[in-house]
């Protein structure tokens, strides 16, 4: 039922650039897939014996894969960003190893624009499903209408809502969670404190529980004076930081293991502090790291199905909430046109990102590498 | 202070300096003189200490054990950024993201000199001309 979803979390030291993978044991997708539902999905009671030995099971598939990581990756050094002058041309790739990767490649990226294809032309036809390919914009219109008075804008869509809180519970949470992961990730590789280790695995074990299971959890504390927050908006960004951050944080230790810490100790020598440090040379080299942490952190807000479920109220509904609520009412039309608005505001944000966060120019190496 | 030999005053002082890094001990009691201006030169196996002495001196480690004195101040407890200790790193320690007249001036922007002045001395030094700025 799950192996597909047993992917262990492996720093990736050489791709600054990986968007991280799916925790364990998160039901996300499958439901539409598969037609049934995951262990611990939304209508399954999470008190249930068998639920409780699933989350307990998935815990230790965690625990598993954190030892590995340390056993394997703990003393390497993977260390490619130095201050030497010049680390010379990498060799090429052997041909074998270039068509193998093609091979690999090629049809998975022409599956997946095939599945994207699918569904942004569906939210702009008929009816995609029985191959009713005339242009129509009725679902898009049901969606997002909108109406430009003396007043201002004025939005009727019955999509906007929940589009815009949407918008507003990614936008609000990936600065936080890349910010408090990319800070944490600096503390756990670069400086020395008692309960290091343990705190570099408690900031783990909130991606290892199942979404479905946060949710449940989260109503349950937050529903409560002194701190009654179900049904808010800040709950949604509570949700998402907690759950996201060691995806931050693994994209800042993995950044971090390329960077030699020379650098950082000859910028101490000359007089600047660890902020100081932390700004002005850390910063800088670690980019990509930011960009994957941003970039994951705002695309799971808009996508994550799992927790929000629970954590979804009339006033605040989210755009994964909302589809499923018009999947679930049979109005597929309206759900794919949806999701191709959707997917299109995705690209802009990502594409938004990109442009704030920059590229990382460590040296003219690269540019001649690329240029020749 | 004034018309005191400077000449004679000891620069670095390890007295009992000793480092250890968890069972292994590095740096087992140095104890050391150098005087001012002096050019000293550590010669030894790898492995034997030579650079955790480099960088005990330069506040990269703080010692175990022991007195370290730079100037006559008792610094074994200063980090490396409060010592005025230049080092030459073995992998040089240049910033990759920034020009050649960045790094130069980098060190005088952090004790406080202007931007545009710590650029325009940098411009000047021979390291700086040496490089192209981008």
């Amino acid at each position: 039922m799950f192996t597909d979803q047993i992917l262990v979390v492996i720093d990736d030291p050489a791709g600054g650039h990986k968007l991280g993978r799916g925790p364990l044991g998160d039901c996300n997708d499958d439901r539409f897939v598969s037609g049934q539902l995951a262990p611990c999905t939304a209508e399954q009671s999470c008190k249930s014996p068998r639920c409780r030995t699933v989350s307990l099971l998935l815990l230790g598939l965690t625990l598993l894969a954190f030892w590995l990581q340390h056993r394997w990756l703990g003393r390497a050094s993977y260390v490619t960003v130095t201050g030497k002058s010049d680390a010379g041309l990498h060799p090429p790739v052997p041909a074998i190893i270039r068509w193998a990767a093609i091979l690999a490649v090629v049809p998975f990226a022409l599956f997946t624009v095939g599945v994207y294809s699918i569904v942004v032309a569906g939210g702009f036809v008929h009816d995609i499903g029985r191959w009713d390919l005339t242009p129509s914009t009725a679902y898009l219109w049901t969606a997002f209408s909108f109406e430009v008075t003396a007043e201002g804008l004025r939005l009727f869509g019955s999509a906007w809502n929940s589009m815009i809180t949407t918008l507003w519970v990614s936008a609000i949470s990936a600065p936080l969670i890349m910010a408090v992961g990319i800070l944490a990730a600096w503390l756990i590789a670069r400086q020395d404190f008692v309960g290091r280790r343990a705190f570099e695995f408690g900031t783990m074990l909130s991606f290892a529980i199942p979404g479905t299971v946060v949710g449940v959890s989260y109503i349950a504390a937050f529903n409560v004076p002194p701190v009654d927050i179900t049904g808010t908006m800040a709950i949604l960004v509570i949700c998402f930081v907690f759950r996201n951050l060691p995806v931050g944080m693994r994209a800042g230790l993995a950044a971090l293991a390329q960077i030699d810490r020379s650098m950082e100790e000859a910028s101490q020598t000359m007089g600047a502090g660890g902020a100081r440090t932390l700004r002005d040379v850390v910063l800088p080299l670690i980019r990509p790291a930011i960009f994957t942490a941003l970039v994951y952190a705002f695309v799971t807000a808009m996508t994550a199905v799992s927790a929000v479920i629970f954590l979804v109220s009339a006033r605040y509904n989210m755009a994964t909430a909302y589809i499923m609520g018009r999947v679930e009412n049979g109005e597929y039309a309206l759900a794919i046109a949806y999701a191709a608005a959707l997917m299109i505001v995705m690209i802009i944000c990502v594409m938004l990102i990109q442009l704030g966060v920059g590229r990382r120019r460590p040296g003219r190496r690269i540019a001649l590498q690329t240029h020749s | 202070m004034l018309g005191e030999d400077r000449s004679r005053e000891a620069a670095i002082e390890f007295v009992g300096v000793r480092k250890r890094f968890g069972a292994i001990v590095a740096v087992d009691g140095v104890s050391l003189t150098i005087a001012r201006c002096e050019l000293v030169t550590f010669l030894g196996p790898s492995g034997c200490g030579k650079t955790t002495c480099l960088r005990l001196i330069a506040g990269l480690e703080l010692p175990s054990d022991g007195v370290m004195r730079i100037a006559g101040h008792d610094v074994s407890k200063d980090p490396a950024s409060a010592r005025n200790v230049g080092m030459v790193f073995q992998s040089y320690a240049l910033f990759p993201h920034i020009s050649v007249l960045d790094n130069v001036a980098y060190a005088p922007i952090i004790r406080g000199m202007k931007k545009a002045e710590a650029r325009e001395r940098a411009r000047h030094s021979r390291s700086g001309r040496a490089g192209r700025a981008r």
